[in-house]
């Protein structure tokens, strides 16, 4: 199979890929392209350009400060899963990473890309939505920061409008007794997540919830935080009771569709469960 | 090496891309839609790297860039300017195979053979990253690649002996 044909850019700045970007509404980045080479295969996509931000400099950073955590628009999906300090913070993040795909595509694969493609399947919203993640934008006009819950519109739908690029994604710190995981059901080792849920939970010294955050992806037009499943949660001691609670308020606020993972009904049902699972796990930790 | 140049050439035209394959430069001019897996069989005659599934899936294309394993049906020759890539041609040393490659030979590691190229640069990635795995950090790390003929058991074989040899 052979990509449509497509100009190439490689450029040396972002600044330079929102201006190749603001003149041309075709153009489209190119990071690690492990959803870009397919959609280029099968024709989904038309490019008039390629603009290549593979050889900016200093955009590889996993940057952990005091008060967020910065994943630069080139951080790969295999950076998450090795950095050690992740896996002590939070982590779900590398345990979302390790889940994606198979390590060839992991070696490629970037954070940042797999947000602008919002495949409604993806992984790494359902683990961002429950940080509480933001997409720092950057455009003509400058920089902006959004919401991971705005940022994601629809199925491959973004709020990157003309001539931007996600410069990075920011994680905002936690303290306290903060736990977390990202449980992921597949139907074999490598494929999209039938159905995926995070879960990001703050204890408090009496052993309640103080807070409670959980983003599930695939099973929706768009992933989604369970705010209702949260609320279930928040306030009270994490007995089995009050966790099955919280994972059917969960399955309430998902809708499906059927397709070759499963029938909408199955998918249903297992956002309970996966939530369940997501919730004891993070717990567990 | 670093390319920061700012590069642009519209669809019909042709791209200077260099690369440092099995430790020898070569410079070439290709389309900029041309696939790394079609730039290392045609344009350099290093048909070690097989046409699998194209669609990222089977791994049989799989080869090294700059030290980490990756789908060359999944990049673009453009995107391995400046890269040092590594393919099955290059492992064989003075007509001697590298252990890896004895590994699969004396388990019996293949059937068809034709994922077995894909196979043993997964297996070399692995072992670069982790020189003693388990079993299961096998079979996660080779989770990329699909063999339609053995059933996978000699295959996860061949790596335990290969991380052993190259143990010392």
């Amino acid at each position: 199979m052979r990509p449509p044909k497509f100009g190439y850019v490689r450029v040396s700045s972002l600044d330079e890929a929102v201006k190749v970007l603001e003149a041309d509404e075709n153009a489209k980045v190119l990071a690690g392209g492990q959803s870009l080479m397919p959609m280029l295969k099968l024709r989904l996509i038309r490019p008039s350009y390629l603009v290549d931000i593979n050889q900016v400099p200093n955009l590889s950073y996993i940057s952990i400060e005091k008060d967020v955590i910065r994943f630069g628009a080139l951080v790969r999906h295999h950076d998450v899963e090795v950095n050690g300090d992740l896996w002590k913070i939070y982590p779900i993040l590398p345990e979302t990473a390790i889940q994606i795909a198979d390590p060839q595509v992991r070696n490629l694969g970037t954070m940042a890309g797999s947000l602008a493609h919002a495949d409604p399947a993806a992984d790494w919203p359902a683990a961002l939505i429950a940080l509480r993640a933001r997409v720092r934008v950057l455009g003509p006009g400058g920089e902006r920061e959004v919401p991971i819950d705005d940022f994601i519109k629809g199925p491959f739908t973004t709020d990157l409008g003309r001539g931007e690029v996600i410069k990075e994604v920011v994680v905002p710190r936690i303290n306290g007794n903060v736990k977390s995981s990202y449980i992921k059901l597949e139907r074999k080792a490598g494929d999209f997540a039938v159905v995926g849920v995070g879960v990001v939970i703050k204890l408090s010294n009496d052993g309640s919830i103080e807070d409670a955050s959980i983003g599930v992806t695939a099973a929706g037009p768009k992933p989604f935080r369970a705010v209702d499943a949260e609320k279930a949660l928040i306030g009270r001691k994490p007995t089995d009771d009050v966790i099955m609670d919280a994972a059917e308020k969960a399955m309430n606020m998902a809708s499906p569709i059927s397709d070759i993972r499963g029938s909408a009904d199955y998918k249903k049902a297992m956002v309970k469960v996966i939530t369940k699972k997501a919730i004891k796990s993070a717990l567990s930790r | 090496m670093r390319m920061s140049s700012t590069v642009k050439v519209g669809p019909e035209e042709l791209v200077k891309v260099r690369v440092k394959v099995n430790g020898v430069w070569y410079e070439r001019y290709v389309e900029p839609r041309k696939l790394l897996v079609d730039f290392l069989r045609e344009d350099l005659g290093l048909t070690s790297v097989h046409i699998g599934c194209d669609t990222g899936h089977c791994g049989a294309c799989t080869v090294i860039m700059n030290g980490k394993s990756v789908k060359s049906c999944m990049v673009l020759a453009v995107q391995a300017d400046g890269a040092e890539i590594l393919t099955l041609e290059g492992l064989a040393k003075d007509g001697k195979l590298h252990p890896i490659q004895e590994a699969f030979w004396e388990k019996h590691a293949l059937q068809c053979g034709y994922c077995t190229s894909g196979m043993i640069m997964e297996t070399y990635y692995l072992l670069s990253q982790n020189p003693n795995p388990t079993e299961d950090e096998i079979r996660r790390g080779l989770s990329g690649n699909l063999c339609r003929c053995t059933g996978y058991q000699n295959i996860i074989e061949a790596v335990k002996l290969a991380a052993q040899k190259l143990r010392g």
